[in-house]
Order: C-alpha cells, then sequence, then structure tokens
C-alpha cells in the first residue's frame, strides 16, 4: 500500500495527466497523448512516479472516453476484422487502454526528464 | 556534464525513443490500403467518431429549398418525408439517404464509374478496367449531359429533381462533416460530393442490373463443347433438349406463363428428340472451337470483377415474387397487391424505404428507392395504384466477334472497318500514379477482348492477341435515346392516379425489362412484361445458331443485326383476367405463341414459384392481408412434391430394402413438402436431390470440363426423371460397362446423401438432421468483412419455395452446405380496401451502420413473417406524430429568410 505522502505526491500528477489526457481526447489527433503524459510526468517527484501518473492518467482518462462514446458492437466489430473474432471485443478495449498506458508512461517519464534537464 | 544531468538525457532518450517508434507504428499503415490503427482505434477519432445514432432532432436554413421540408423518422428509422413541392421532397430524400447510406452510394457509384482503385489500391484495377470498358460512366456522363440540356418539360422537371437530390445529399455531408461511417475509416479516405452524374451512373448500374450478362458466350461454350463431345448432330440436339429453343416453342420444363393469354407448353412436356436436318456442318470444325476457346478466356478474365463474377452464377441463383388480386377474390373487394425483390442479402440493403408526402398535391407515396439513385422509387404504391417488378429478361445485349485486321482494323460484314473513335480513360490508383486505360469500339459497341492487351497486370491469364479476334458488346441501354426516360417513367408511375396515367408513364420504361405487376383502388390489376428488345435479322446465320440473340454473332459476316427495338406495343400483357390474378415470379413471359413472333426471352426461372403462387390464389376466395402474409412466407416446395414420389419409386424398386432405407421412406412419405427448418424430411430430400442432379450431369459435365455453373435448371432433373428414365444423361462415363438409368442414379445418390448427412451431424439418427442446421440465412456486408455480416440464423424454405432463400449442399460435387446468402430483399402488401393496413418489411432497414440493431435493422421482424406498419395515412407530421408512439427523430429543413 502507498503510503499518505506518496499518495498525496502521485494525486497531483496523475490528475493532471488525467484532465489533459481527458480533453485531448476529444481532439481528433492522437499523438497528443503524449503530451497529457507529459504533463503528469513534469509534476511528478521521480520518474518511477511520472511513470506511474502517465499510465494511470491516460488509461482512466481513455476509459471513461470510450463509456461516454459507447461504441461497443463497433469495438467488437473491429475485435472481428483485426483479431478475427467479435467476441473479444472487451480483449481489443484492453489492448487499446494499454496502448495508451504505455504512451502516457513514455510520456510521463519524458516530461520527468525533461524537467530535471530545464531545472538543472 | 553533471551526472543527474546526463541520467536526464538517458532517460529523456529511453523514452522518447519508444515512444516515437510507438507513434510512427500507429501512425502509418501496416498495408497500404488499410488506415494507421491509432487513427482508427484510438479516441478522437475513428471509431470513436462513427455517429451510431438519429439525432433527436435537427434543423436548417438553407438557400436550396423551396418552402421547406419536414423529415420525421418513425420508430424504425424510416423517414416520412413532408414537402409542398416534388423538389423538396428530392432534397429530402437526398438528405436521409446521405445520413443512412453514405458508404453505400460511394461504394455504388466507384464499382459503376470503374473507381475502385482510387480507394483500394491497384488490386481493384482489373476490376476498374471491367467497369470503364462497359462503358457505364461514359454512357451516364452523356445521358445527364442530353437531360440537362433538352428543353422537353419533362427532362427538365426530372434534372431539376435530379438536382435537388444532389443538394440534399451534399448539404448532409457539408453539415456533417466528422459523421463518416466506419468503413470510410478502415478504408481510410474521404467522401467527394456527389453530382447529378453519380446518381446517372448508379442509374446505369441499375440499368444493366438484369440484361447484362455473359449467357450468350456461355452457352457458346457448352454448345461447342456438346459438339465436341458428342459430334455435331447428336451435341446440337442435346443442347436444345437441355437448353430449348423459344422460337420452336421449346421452353425449359413445366413453365406456367406469366402472361396466359399467348398459348400453353404442352409439357408440361418438352418436346421431342427428332434430329435436326443439318447442314454446312463442316463449318463447325473450322469456325466455331475457336471462338468458343476465345470467350471462354475472356469470360475468366473478366470475373475479376466481383459483380460480374457473381453475375455469371447468377444463372443459377433466384429471383423475385409480385402479383396482384382482382377484388372479386379478396375479403374486401378491392385489390391486394404484393412484391417481394429478391437480391443477394447484403447489408447495407440495396433498398431503402421511405414515405413522401407532397402536402399540396394528391401526392402520397410510400416506396423503395435505391440511395444515390437521384430518388427516383422502383416500387410501390400511392393512395391510388401500387406496382411491383420481378426480373423478365428481355435479351438486350448481343455479344458480336469479329477477324482482327490490325490494330486499327477489323472486318465488319466482309469489309475492313477501322475501330470507332477509342475512348481513353485516367484510372486513379491509391499509392501509384494514375492509369490511362483505353477502350476501343465497333460499330457495336465496347471491345472486351482487348483486356487482356491494354491491362496485362490486371489480366495476366488473357493471351494479348484472343486469336486475332475482336469481341465486342452490344447493349440496348448504350444508345437507346429512352434510357434518359427511365426516371421520368419511374417518378411519373409514382405519381399516376389511375391505370391510363400509369400506363402512360410506364410507356417508355426500356430497361431493365421486368414484369409489372399493377393494382389500383378502381379495381384493375395488370401484368406487362416490360420493357425494351431488339429484333435481330435472323437470315444467313449457320446451321447450329438458333438466332433471336441466343448465341453471340459473327460480325464479321454481317449475322444478327437489329432491326427493330419491340417496346410497349408489343410487349405480352394481361389485363384483369377473369381469373382474378396476375403472378410474375420471374418465369417465362409469355405463351409459345408469343415466341412464335419474338423469341426474344432466353432467360428466366423455373416456375415452382410461380407454381405455386398461382395455386394458391387460384384457390383463394375472401383473401385479406394474412392470407398474403402467409403466402410471402410460404414454405411449401412444389420441387419437392413433384420429385418425392418419384424418388420413392424409385426405392419401391428395392427388394432387400435396409432399416435407413425403410426410415426414409417412412419420413418422406409422411412429410408435407415444407421446408421446415425444424424437419429433418427436408434436408433429406434436398441432399438426395442434388446429389441426383450432380449424378446426372457433373460426370458429363467434368468429361467435358464444363464449369457446374453452366448446367441446365433444375427442372430439367424433373423432366428427365418423369419422361426419360433411359437418358444417356443418367448414364455414368466413368462407368463403361455399365449403362445406368434415373433409378440407379437415384439409388446411388440416396446412399451419398445419407453418408454425407450422418457425417455432418455426426448421428444416424435421422430425427435430427433439421433443415435449420443446414439452411441459415446469412446478410453479408457490401465489404465483405465477415465481421460486419449478419447471421448465420437458421430459416426455413428453400430456393424453389416463395419465401426463396439460396443455398447449396453441394459444392462441386462435394457436401459443403453454404449459408443461404440470397432472397427476398424487401416484403410490400397493399390494402386497397383500407390503406392503413399496407405492411412493408426490409431486412437490414434503412441504416447502413454496421452497428444497426432493433428495432431499425428489422431483422427481428423479417425472421418472424413479420411486418411493420407504413403509417401511410399518416398525411401532415401531426398525424404521423399522432399515429407512431416512439418517434426517433425530427428535422426541419427551411430556407433561409429574407
Amino acid at each position: 500500500m502507498l503510503n499518505e505522502e506518496t499518495r498525496k505526491i502521485l494525486i497531483k500528477p496523475t490528475a493532471a495527466c488525467f484532465a489533459a489526457a481527458l480533453v485531448f481526447a476529444f481532439i481528433p489527433f492522437w499523438p497528443l497523448v503524449l503530451v497529457a503524459g507529459l504533463v503528469g510526468g513534469w509534476l511528478a517527484a521521480s520518474r518511477w512516479q511520472a511513470a506511474a501518473s502517465g499510465f494511470t492518467g491516460v488509461v482512466a482518462a481513455w476509459l471513461i472516453y470510450m463509456v461516454i462514446q459507447w461504441q461497443w458492437t463497433l469495438v467488437a466489430q473491429m475485435a472481428g476484422v483485426i483479431i478475427g473474432d467479435k467476441g473479444l471485443g472487451p480483449v481489443m478495449v484492453v489492448i487499446i487502454l494499454l496502448c495508451g498506458g504505455i504512451l502516457g508512461l513514455l510520456g510521463g517519464i519524458a516530461g520527468r526528464s525533461a524537467r530535471t534537464l530545464v531545472s538543472a | 556534464m553533471d551526472t543527474p544531468k546526463k541520467r536526464s538525457i538517458v532517460s529523456l532518450a529511453i523514452a522518447i525513443i519508444p515512444a516515437v517508434i510507438l507513434v510512427t507504428a500507429f501512425a502509418i499503415p501496416l498495408d497500404p490500403g488499410a488506415p494507421p490503427l491509432g487513427r482508427l482505434l484510438f479516441p478522437g477519432s475513428g471509431i470513436w467518431k462513427v455517429p451510431d445514432k438519429y439525432p433527436g432532432s435537427e434543423h436548417h436554413r438553407v438557400q436550396d429549398v423551396k418552402t421547406g421540408v419536414t423529415i420525421i423518422r418513425d420508430d424504425r428509422g424510416i423517414p416520412h418525408i413532408y414537402a409542398e413541392n416534388n423538389d423538396d421532397i428530392a432534397f429530402g430524400l437526398g438528405y436521409v439517404h446521405a445520413q443512412d447510406r453514405l458508404f453505400f452510394m460511394d461504394l455504388a457509384r466507384r464499382f459503376a464509374r470503374g473507381q475502385l482503385s482510387e480507394v483500394l489500391g491497384k488490386q481493384a484495377l482489373g476490376a476498374d478496367m471491367v467497369s470503364k470498358t462497359k462503358l457505364l460512366e461514359y454512357h451516364a456522363r452523356k445521358t445527364w449531359k442530353e437531360l440537362k440540356e433538352s428543353k422537353e418539360d419533362k427532362y427538365q422537371k426530372v434534372v431539376c429533381y435530379f438536382e435537388n437530390y444532389v443538394r440534399g445529399v451534399n448539404h448532409y455531408v457539408e453539415t456533417h462533416p466528422g459523421d463518416l461511417p466506419v468503413e470510410f475509416h478502415l478504408l481510410d479516405y474521404n467522401f467527394k460530393p456527389w453530382t447529378g452524374e453519380d446518381c446517372m451512373s448508379i442509374a446505369y448500374f441499375m440499368l444493366e442490373g438484369g440484361p447484362w450478362g455473359y449467357w450468350d458466350l456461355d452457352r457458346f461454350v457448352v454448345l461447342n463443347a456438346f459438339i465436341e463431345e458428342f459430334g455435331p448432330r447428336r451435341g446440337h440436339r442435346y443442347f436444345i433438349d437441355l437448353f430449348g429453343n423459344p422460337a420452336k416453342g421449346k421452353v425449359s420444363p413445366y413453365q406456367v406463363p406469366v402472361n396466359p393469354g399467348y398459348g400453353d407448353y404442352p409439357d408440361i412436356r418438352v418436346q421431342g428428340n427428332k434430329v435436326m436436318k443439318l447442314s454446312g456442318v463442316q463449318d463447325v470444325t473450322a469456325h466455331l472451337p475457336r471462338v468458343a476457346d476465345a470467350c471462354g478466356k475472356m469470360l475468366e478474365n473478366i470475373q475479376v470483377h466481383p459483380v460480374e463474377r457473381y453475375r455469371m452464377l447468377l444463372d443459377n441463383m433466384g429471383g423475385s415474387n409480385s402479383w396482384a388480386v382482382h377484388g372479386n377474390k379478396t375479403a374486401s373487394g378491392k385489390p391486394l397487391a404484393c412484391a417481394d425483390s429478391h437480391e443477394p442479402w447484403q447489408l447495407p440493403n440495396i433498398y431503402y424505404e421511405a414515405h413522401v408526402v407532397n402536402t399540396k398535391d394528391d401526392y402520397n407515396f410510400y416506396g423503395y428507392y435505391v440511395a444515390g439513385g437521384a430518388g427516383i422509387p422502383v416500387d410501390g404504391h400511392n393512395s391510388h395504384i401500387t406496382w411491383g417488378m420481378t426480373v423478365c429478361q428481355w435479351d438486350q445485349l448481343d455479344w458480336y466477334y469479329y477477324d482482327r485486321v490490325d490494330e486499327n482494323h477489323y472486318i465488319l460484314d466482309g469489309k475492313k472497318k477501322q475501330f470507332e473513335e477509342p475512348i481513353t480513360f485516367k484510372i486513379k490508383v491509391k499509392g501509384q500514379d494514375a492509369v490511362e486505360y483505353t477502350v476501343n469500339r465497333t460499330v457495336h459497341g465496347p471491345v472486351f477482348s482487348d483486356l487482356g492487351k491494354h491491362a496485362p497486370k490486371a489480366f495476366k491469364n488473357l493471351p494479348e492477341s484472343m486469336d486475332n479476334l475482336v469481341i465486342a458488346a452490344r447493349w440496348l441501354s448504350h444508345t437507346s435515346p429512352k434510357v434518359k426516360d427511365v426516371g421520368p417513367c419511374l417518378l411519373g408511375m409514382s405519381m399516376a392516379r389511375d391505370i391510363d396515367e400509369f400506363r402512360e408513364a410506364m410507356k417508355n420504361f426500356e430497361a431493365p425489362p421486368n414484369h409489372i405487376t399493377y393494382a389500383d383502388d378502381r379495381g384493375n390489376i395488370f401484368v406487362y412484361s416490360m420493357g425494351g428488345f431488339p429484333v435481330r435479322d435472323n437470315s444467313g446465320l449457320p446451321w447450329w445458331h438458333l438466332g433471336n440473340g441466343i448465341f453471340p454473332y459473327n460480325g464479321s459476316k454481317g449475322e444478327g443485326e437489329w432491326t427493330k427495338v419491340v417496346g410497349y406495343d408489343e410487349v405480352p400483357r394481361t389485363i384483369n383476367p377473369d381469373r382474378g390474378f396476375v403472378v410474375g415470379a420471374n418465369q417465362v413471359a409469355a405463351g409459345p405463341e408469343y415466341f412464335k413472333k419474338y423469341a426474344a426471352q432466353y432467360r428466366y426461372r423455373p416456375s415452382y414459384r410461380a407454381r405455386r403462387i398461382n395455386e394458391v390464389l387460384a384457390a383463394g376466395r375472401g383473401l385479406k392481408v394474412s392470407d398474403m402474409k402467409a403466402l410471402h412466407t410460404d414454405i411449401l416446395s412444389i420441387k419437392a412434391r413433384d420429385l418425392t414420389p418419384h424418388f420413392l419409386d424409385a426405392m419401391a424398386k428395392v427388394k432387400n430394402k435396409t432399416d435407413r432405407q425403410k426410415e426414409v421412406e417412412q419420413l418422406l412419405s409422411s412429410w408435407n413438402f415444407r421446408m421446415d427448418k425444424d424437419q429433418s424430411a427436408p434436408s433429406i430430400f434436398t441432399a438426395w436431390r442434388e446429389y441426383t442432379y450432380h449424378g446426372t450431369f457433373g460426370d458429363q459435365w467434368a468429361k467435358m470440363k464444363l464449369s457446374d455453373r453452366l448446367q441446365p435448371m433444375d427442372s430439367m432433373l424433373e423432366k428427365l426423371i418423369r419422361t426419360e428414365p433411359h437418358s444417356q444423361w443418367f448414364d455414368d462415363v466413368n462407368t463403361p460397362a455399365k449403362r445406368e438409368t434415373s433409378n440407379d442414379v437415384m439409388l446411388s445418390s440416396l446412399e451419398k446423401a445419407l453418408a454425407s448427412l450422418e457425417d455432418f451431424f455426426g448421428t444416424s439418427d435421422m430425427t435430427a438432421w433439421k433443415w435449420g442446421s443446414l439452411h441459415k440465412l446469412e446478410f453479408v456486408h457490401m465489404t465483405e468483412i465477415k465481421a460486419f455480416n449478419y447471421g448465420p440464423v437458421p430459416i426455413s424454405g428453400a430456393l424453389d419455395t416463395v419465401w426463396a432463400p439460396k443455398n447449396e449442399l453441394l459444392q462441386n460435387g462435394t457436401f459443403d452446405p453454404t449459408n443461404a446468402t440470397r432472397g427476398a430483399h424487401h416484403r410490400m402488401i397493399v390494402d386497397f380496401g383500407n390503406l392503413a393496413n399496407c405492411l412493408s418489411v426490409l431486412p437490414g432497414g434503412n441504416s447502413g451502420s454496421t452497428t444497426s440493431q432493433a428495432p431499425f435493422n428489422q431483422f427481428d421482424l423479417y425472421i418472424g413473417g413479420e411486418y411493420h406498419s407504413e403509417y401511410f395515412t399518416a398525411l401532415t407530421p401531426d398525424q404521423l406524430n399522432k399515429q407512431c408512439d416512439d418517434v426517433t427523430s425530427t428535422i426541419t429543413i427551411m430556407p433561409e429568410e429574407e
């Protein structure tokens, strides 16, 4: 379990990353997800925290976006097109979230490293 | 550099390098025709922006409407379009077609215009070249130009209607820029603005649906194979025995003509085995094989086009039904009329249903449209009249072959002739430079035998020279001035108020040929086998040629020139017959008397569906809408009723029957001939029949190296079993020591059928062999992406029942059941006793969205044999809101304020 301080330290960058990722999700240019990760990473205290906040923030934002947009039938059909089985819609969702999370994570590390560089 | 800084640079690099790799991987297409996965799947674009429901309400102000249009979608998403003039109705139709069917429209125009490569890449180049060679786009542009330049009022009106339709489409697209269907995201391209030429191209595409085909060439290939196999006299005689000769009163067996007033066929029996007197037999060896070989090669290559490939298979497929019942047979005393067109079960459905009301005029019409086809209805009804259509297949297309002299010349009627001015197209290809493609033309039409010469990459197998033969097509709609009348005709028919107005509007309807069944509120019914057909000069033909456009003509010898075109005044018709009903089910158009004058129809369906509809309507009294529903979904098989006794007779002759044979005997003896998905008798009958058919013709076809698709009609098997049990077709060519009869084939086929069924079901318990497990409905998405299909769902019926899903159990003699992918793609019932009773069903529904669900996709209704109300008596938006409890959306499009 995370202690109180770590939690506090994590909440701020994660929330920032989440907010940015959610706003960017409505803009038709998905690479902006890296910027959301950068935002979170910039506010994080360490590279590990930056990675965690980038990953968590983006996954949470994309999940909420998906729920708002509610395209499950289409996601299942895409699973059929790409994976070959319409029943693997949930797997498709997990894959999309993982991709977003990884991009957020990398953005977060980049953000934290950039901040260190700038402040050094 | 200090350590933290170094570490930061390293970690920055560690983060950025994989990030860049990942972004790049998701930002570039994995395949040249596919979209980048990121744009397709990640939030913000792609699938997440695809509209999946109708907006509750929309309000638009536009310059392009006159007085405004109100569109209300009912509880199944069907638009009811209210306006004070027809041009605003056209605008509304364009708008809703774009809202529902944008991808369908785009793909249809690309098919018609030969523009698939622009979005699919070079893999579609061959298909585009075939489309361009057919000159659909060329003639569509020409006709559109002629229409626009015409000063005649009827053409001016239709141009105005078309242009308003186009504005409606483009208004939707302009006001909903991000709302592209998922197919555009998958293929990664955008929608180009709609044009009048697109409408005309789709109209041409519809015009060729029926008359365009390769049957003359197919028959030529078969005749040649027969003559090579059996010699000239027997080969020619066998050909006529199996495929008929309408000019001599020989059509496929057991036909009940659409128009009964032209004599009956005696079989129902096919005439004789008389050996014909032949002269000039030596001509065969000199000429026919060379041409047949070239035709065969050309056909093989034309199949690079998916639509053409399908068309070649079409001869063995289903058809449509429509009928009208006089008031003397109905409970209300007023006519009832029904239509159910059969097409490939495609998603989206090729039809689109809509209710349009001109509130200032007596124009209240419910009908079926083709999205993109300029808002011209295909069939439907207004408050006074209704019509339905079934394909009639007057022969409107001829093929000519000529000897080539050189690059620029060929022999026409014995003289050297220069090709007409060639037409050059530039075909855009995704991912590469545009390709220039030239179509040569003879006096008759476009040259198809040059496909391999001009496009060797697309047609790898086609020899460039075609043995110095030129093969060209002459199609009535390429040159007929009446092509311009298709729009005015159909619009006029939809607005007619009585039989005179309707027939006046129908007069110039030339293509595609259809049996038009009609009924009106004054009690009239009729059927006209409408459409134009050319009369050919049958003089000077070689002995083997049956004339009448049945085989290709030798253009170098001047054969088969057209002498006139027969139209409305001379087509067969039946008006208010004493029997009280008219039926079109793609059977032969008329009796032998008519064909003595004009043998212009060589293609039609076996008469099983027609016979069933005829017998139900003939026996009917006090008919109601419920009876029409029952007939639409009737599953009694006349084919099974005719053949089963012969199958059982064959088995009765077996002295020591096995237990399995006894079981089959018991099951089929007690069967009611209904192709019920929950019964096993239909499975046994169908497997037995298909093996018998294959056992009869398959061996000889294989020996002659002919494709199975060129085999004779189903009813020919029935005829041979009933009348010629010792026919040579029953003899197995692989057992030269024995001469098999029909009984031998039937008994050996039963054993094969039982073994296959046992293997398929994994049990010998025959009661478990349910028809529904072998016979399943599947609607196939037009992209052929399986994830977008609907089904498979077990269903009753068979190709020869009124509810006519098409599937096959055998593939080239191997038991491998296919899903049924063709059948009724709409059903309409019109009750002039009470217009509020009018019913409709459109499987797949109006929405082209791949995610469309019940109630919008109507599959719940269709599979259950049910219908939805048309709300036909709702003449204003208020009335519709009162009648329909659950309106889906309301769109108002008003003129801009001054």
